[in-house]
């Protein structure tokens, strides 16, 4: 019997005729020892496909690189002056809002009241309320 | 194939030079001298565009690829170029050694890119253009200039030989 072994790599790339396609699968299945053959075909392809793409040295593509350099320093740019503009913002708020000579229980209150309130052992009735008749006796 | 041609060889080295450096490479195992291929591929390339017809411009670009690589090897004498066996037997590796075969071995990229080294030249490359590059069998042989049927055949015989140097 003539194995049609040649069939199976075309067949694995997509690239049998529906009736070279036909003629395989017949063969196929009435043959074990093409079927482990195709088996076997299939895991080499897969691991010469599993091969990694290298990159590209740097400076390799001579002057067709100058058109993407630019695009990278037009990048940096553009993040250096985002980031200068909220730093100045940032001053400029910062001048600006009033400061508050010396804080007061309210103020801590108002502040982080919510915050400590979250946890129990630290709320906010054993650390900012003072007992105002021990205080008067 | 019939897409667009790009239009500048700058646009063929940013869109394909990754993919020829990585032909070159598979096929030389030297990143140097695929770093050589790359750029006498571009001069052709450049050289070449402006009468460039339009058609498979793969199928173009990878013979113009295939020709710099078998000139260099002539040039070079490194290795010699080993012929096609004329007896396909001569290649078989006898029967298939079983479904229980462990293949963790080939899942090493270098004992692939030495197994890929052992083939002879014609196999390689229709092996790599066809696993590596992705190209169809049409596209490959407009590359190599050989009939599909060649093609078909060589990429087999290669898979075959790979399978018996990885096993």
């Amino acid at each position: 019997m003539s194995h049609p072994t040649e069939m199976m790599s075309a067949y694995l790339d997509g690239e049998l005729t529906r009736a070279e396609a036909s003629q395989l699968y017949a063969h196929m299945g009435t043959c074990g020892s093409c079927v482990a053959e195709m088996e076997e075909l299939q895991k080499v392809r897969t691991a010469i496909r599993s091969l990694p793409m290298v990159e590209l040295p740097p400076g390799l593509l001579g002057d067709a690189e100058p058109t993407v350099i630019p695009l990278r320093r037009n990048r940096g740019f553009l993040v250096g002056a985002a980031a200068a503009g909220v730093a100045l913002v940032i001053a400029v708020a910062t001048i600006l809002t009033p400061q508050p000579s010396a804080w007061s229980v309210d103020d801590l209150n108002s502040r982080f009241g919510a915050r400590v309130s979250l946890d129990p052992a630290f709320g906010p009735a054993k650390v900012m309320v003072p007992d105002v008749r021990d205080v008067q006796e | 194939m019939t897409e667009s041609v790009p239009l500048t060889w700058e646009e063929v080295a940013r869109v394909y030079g990754r993919k020829i450096y990585n032909f070159s490479y598979r096929l030389t195992g030297n990143r140097d001298d695929a770093a050589d291929l790359v750029q006498e591929v571009l001069l052709r390339v450049r050289r070449g565009l402006a009468s460039y017809q339009p058609g498979s411009f793969e199928g173009w670009l990878w013979r113009i690829t295939r020709n710099a690589f078998l000139d260099d090897v002539r040039k070079r004498n490194r290795r010699p170029v080993a012929p096609i066996p004329d007896d396909v037997e001569r290649w078989d590796v006898g029967a298939s050694p079983g479904s229980d075969v462990e293949y963790s071995r080939i899942s090493l990229g270098d004992d692939i890119q030495k197994a890929l080294l052992e083939l002879p030249i014609e196999f390689r490359e229709a092996v790599v253009l066809c696993d590596v590059i992705g190209l169809s069998y049409e596209e490959i042989a407009v590359a190599v200039a050989v009939p599909i049927g060649t093609v078909r055949s060589r990429i087999h015989r290669g898979r075959k030989i790979l399978k018996e140097l990885l096993t």
